[in-house]
Formats: C-alpha cells, structure tokens, sequence
C-alpha cells in the first residue's frame, strides 16, 4: 500500500494496442496497464485501485484469469471494503513491470494450486478498506468534521449529521494525496455483504460475441506470424538443416532457430505451419533418444516389482483386511496406471513479441507473468526493466502457462526479423511438448 | 480469386485455394471471434455457419467454398443480444470463454433445426469439446435460449 500517486495505468499507447489486439474493440475490464500517462483523469489509491471522476472503479487483479472466474472474484474481495457501487467496477491486469519496479508491490502474480483467493483475500481487503478509510478522510477534511461522524456506502461518503455527500469520484484525486496514520481493521467474513454472493462474472459478455482478448487474437501493426518445427524427441536439438525449398514458398520471410527447433516465419499463420511442416530437419535425439510410452510402462513395473522402499508404514491394511473382513465383504485388489498426461488447455500455446531497440513487449496468456517478464529479457538480451508483459485471457492454463517456453520462441525470433511476431504452437507440437504430467502406476502394498 | 460474404460482407480473396476458413477468418479478414483448438475438426472451436449450417471451419478449403455465405460469431447480433448470447450471459455459461464461440454457433444452428430441442438432442449434436466443462450450463442456456426464442 503506502505511497500515494496519481499515476495511473493507461497510456494512449496501451489503448491503441489493446484495441488492435481485441481485433474490434476494447471490452469493457480488460486495459495493459502500462506506463504512467498524463492523460488519464483517474485517481490511483495505490497499486489496486483507480477511480474515474465518472465514477468507474478499475480494481487490479494480479493472478491470471483462466476459467477460474478470479478476474471477478478478487474485485468483489477488494470492492467489499472498498464499498463501491459493484455497477461501476471494472477488472484489468496488474502489470508485470510495475510488480518489478514497485518491489513486489502485487506479491508474487503466479497463478496456481487453487490458491488465488485463500492466499491474497486478507491483502486486498486491507487495501479495500485503506483506500475506503482515505476516501472517508478526504470527504472529512472538506466537510470540516471528524472522519469517525462519517461513513462509506455504494460509492459514496456521507456525513448523517449534516446529510452531506460526496461521490469517490469526486473524491478520489483528494484521497489520493492522504496518508492514513493506522491502517483500519478489515472486515470478518460473517459481515461480508458482497463477497461471497453468486454475481455474474465480469467476463461472460465478451465471451459470448467473440471480443474477449485470448493471447493468440493478437495483432499488431506489421507482424509476421510464426510455426515452429521442434525436435520430436523433447531435449533434441537440429543436427542440420536445408530451410531453401520453404523459403521459396509464397510468404515465406525466414527460418529462425530457436530453443529446440526452428521457427519458419511468413506473412500468415497457414503459410508458416504448412513451411514448417515441409522443412527438412535432420535432428539429435539428444539424452531421450529411445525412450517409448512402452519402454516407460516397463520400467515403471519393473520398479514397482522390485525392492521399493518405505515411506511410511502404519498397520498392515492387508493383514488387517484378510483376519478381519467386513461381514459380506470381498477383497479386491486392483493396480492402477495414469499414464503421461499433457494439459492440452483448449487454446494452443502462443505468444506475440514485439522487440525494439528500448523495448520487450509480450502478448500471452500466462499464469506467471514475473517470471514470463524474466524470461522476456534473457531471451531479448535486454534489462528486465525493459519488458512490458500483456497478460491476456488465458484459453485454459492447468499449469501449463506457467512455464512460458512459448515465450521464449516469440522474443527470440522477433529480435531476430525486427517485426512484431505471433508464433502459435500448432495442437501437434503443444501434445508432443507438452511439459507432461508423470506417469504413476500404484499397486496395493504387499505384505 | 475466391469470393466469399462473411457476415454479410462480401470479400475477394487473393490466395491459396487450400487454406483452410479458419484461417481466413481470423488472419485475412481480422475476425478472431472464430478459434483454432486442433485443426483436425475434433473440437469444435471454430464452428461457423457455413451456408447456414454449422460447420468446423479448420478443415474447408476456401477454394472449396466459393459464393458461400458464412456466418461468425461476431455477426450473430450486432450487440450480443441474440437469445442464445442472452441465454449464455443469463447462466454465466463461459469459464475460460475459449470454446464458447464455437459453442454458440453450434446452438445456434441446433436451435434453427430443432427449436426444442430435448438434453438427448443437445448431447448428440453439440459435440463440441470444453476443457473447463461446462457442458451442464451449455444445455441449461439452451433450453432458456428456446424460451427466449419463442418470445
């Protein structure tokens, strides 16, 4: 919380390109915070919140939206104590780079393990309610009355005594300029009024007309698109290869390396998948050469015949069951077998990068937009500070956009052709690259 | 040269006869409403209407289809008002929102041939495939899309 500013998140920039990459319009909750504007009328109180002088409340959110419904239920924590109108809220993504450059303000912005809500509800309602008691403080100071005579309700400061009231908007440049000398206390679920009710998301309109933002609807002005053609083997890399007869073909603009495997680059998506589909690569297999499903299958039951060891040993369910089995009961033993998984999220990994000399963006959907940022200025060769990460709506994510090697493909091939590129993994190459869910195979314990 | 009226637009297309719809929606013509999920016409994504049908757009040839009329997501109603977008906002249908275009279109086309439709209806004909599973919602905004349909 703390320091004051009012800066706040929409550059003229971060609008035009947010247009583009909604391909038809902006929708209403989703903006790039980007940097500080002069331009914009709204008041920030804090890294969370802007208030608009027409009223809109923008709350940020700092995990990634996934189905989860997360980009309305951590506004609804934030609006509890904020006591705003829940009409005039809007969600958008917290930014990466203000995470870097305000030292963790937003905490860490992986999402994962279900843990959004328990992990980060005590946070924002302290902010909610922060923001709400200098809200009240500034409506105070005008009035010339104590702020403890005054209270905050659906978007409004007032004072009973005097029957005076005052909107955030009104009110929200003045209290941005306020320091509260104790943070008040938050509320105890049991005095929730807002959160915990069945509202509607934030998102459903746009995702009933086509509008809402995934990574892979992306476009900017000049981009190339790119497919890229990796090793089968997972940790193989190209021995050689003879990228002239694609090069050749209507749209082809370059064949760049990447971690892996080649990028073919060309002025549509279709041209690039069908380039990279015919290039001819000679490939080291690398450590995983010879590996097979069935080779897994029979090692893993081979270890689980031999000698295992005991993580822990309480009773002996067999004995147990076998001298004493439940009237009627019959003993059914049974082994089970899952075998390597890939998350296959709905939309095919993708990234859109756009490398200048002074500047990294990255289009994607992530669940870890700290570390997406990290690994935008390794594979650019640029400072961290240098990188703005565009999270958009993520087509699934089941841990799978946590990794970001997709990522790592877009920068790397959009420094190398100088223009902003979208490289989409095709469904083929997402399965076989898929950072796989292990196999298990459990069998009852022997006696 | 291919011709096709998209959303009532009519639109010449300098380009490989092979390419598929999908494609051509979302890269030529800017219309990103329409999805790539497999490309092998399993998942239903980028369902449109093709001529009024339902169809999955990532595996017709554009050279295969012209004059055809398609009909997208983002030309079902000029302001997401059509009973089925309304009977998807009423139920909250979307969680990760990807597949729902596809879905739509695929209702959509459901409901023309069959205006009451029954769950057994739903379940054979919309075989589209939602990794979030909201395959309960999606029959329940149907069945209300039907109501709101009759007036």
């Amino acid at each position: 919380m703390g320091v004051l500013s009012r800066e706040t998140g929409l550059s003229r920039r971060g609008f035009i390109l947010a247009s583009l990459s909604a391909a038809g319009g902006l929708m209403i909750g989703i903006r790039p915070v980007d940097a500080a504007s002069p331009d914009s009328a709204g008041a920030e109180l804090g890294a969370w919140i802007v208030i608009d002088p027409d009223e809109s409340v923008t709350l940020r959110v700092a995990k990634s939206e996934m189905g989860q419904g997360i980009f309305t239920a951590l506004p609804m924590i934030l609006a509890e104590e904020l006591a705003c109108d829940w009409r005039h809220v809007r969600a958008e993504y917290a930014a990466a780079s203000r995470n870097l450059a305000d030292k963790q303000i937003y905490g860490s912005m992986g999402t994962g393990g279900s843990r959004s809500v328990r992990g980060s509800h005590e946070m924002l309602q302290q902010i909610g309610a922060s923001a709400r008691e200098r809200l009240i403080a500034a409506a105070a100071k005008r009035w010339q009355v104590a702020a403890s005579e005054c209270g905050a309700a659906n978007g409004h400061v007032q004072h009973a005594a005097s029957g005076q009231r005052l909107s955030y908007g009104a009110l929200a440049a003045a209290a941005a300029a306020i320091t509260l000398d104790q943070e008040p206390a938050i509320k105890a679920p049991e005095s929730f009024t807002l959160a915990g009710l069945p509202l509607a998301r934030l998102d459903t309109r746009p995702k009933t007309n086509g509008q809402a933002p995934f990574g892979i609807d992306t476009r900017l002005p000049d981009m190339l698109y790119a497919a890229v053609a990796l090793c089968p083997v997972p940790g193989g890399k190209v021995k050689s290869y003879d990228g002239s007869a694609v090069l050749k073909r209507r749209g082809v603009h370059s064949v760049v390396p990447v971690p892996g495997g080649l990028a073919v680059v060309a002025d549509r998506f279709w041209r690039a998948k069908e380039a990279a589909a015919a290039l001819q690569v000679q490939w080291d297999p690398g450590q995983g050469a010879g590996t097979s499903s069935a080779a897994f299958r029979r090692d893993y039951r081979a270890a689980l015949d031999g000698p295992l060891e005991t993580a822990r040993k309480q009773g002996d369910a067999r004995a147990t069951l076998v001298a004493t089995p439940p009237a009627g009961g019959k003993l059914i033993e049974a082994l089970y077998e899952v075998p390597h998984l890939a998350h296959a999220p709905m939309e095919p990994l993708n990234c859109t990068a756009r490398v200048t000399a002074d500047k990294v963006e990255v289009w994607l959907g992530t669940q870890n937009p700290d570390m997406a940022l990290q690994l935008a200025a390794k594979a650019a060769g640029m400072a961290p500070e240098k990188v703005e990460v565009h999270n958009c709506f993520l087509g699934g994510g089941f841990g799978r956009r946590s990794m970001n090697d997709e990522l790592v493909h877009a920068v790397t091939v959009a420094k190398v052709v100088g223009r902003p590129v979208k490289l989409i993994w095709t469904r083929e190459v997402d399965m076989q690259h898929d950072r796989i869910a292990p196999r298990r195979r459990c069998a009852p314990a022997r006696s | 040269m291919t011709a096709v009226t998209v959303n009532g637009q009519r639109h010449e297309l300098d380009i490989e006869a092979e390419t598929p719809l999908l494609w051509v929606l979302r890269d030529e013509l800017g219309l990103t409403g329409t999805k790539y999920g497999c490309g092998i016409a399993q998942c239903g994504a980028c369902t449109v209407h093709l001529n009024g049908a339902a169809t999955r757009s990532c595996q017709v040839q554009i050279g295969d289809i012209d004059g055809a009329e398609i009909l997208t997501i983002e030309g079902l109603s000029a302001d997401g008002t059509h009973p089925v977008q309304r009977a998807w906002i009423e139920h909250d249908v979307p969680q990760c929102g990807y597949c729902q275009s596809g879905q739509i279109m695929a209702a959509v086309a459901l409901l023309k041939e069959k205006p009451d439709p029954s769950d057994s209806d739903i379940d054979t004909t919309i075989t589209n495939i939602c990794r979030c599973g909201t395959y309960p919602r999606i029959r329940m905004a149907i069945h209300r899309a039907a109501e709101l349909a009759k007036g």
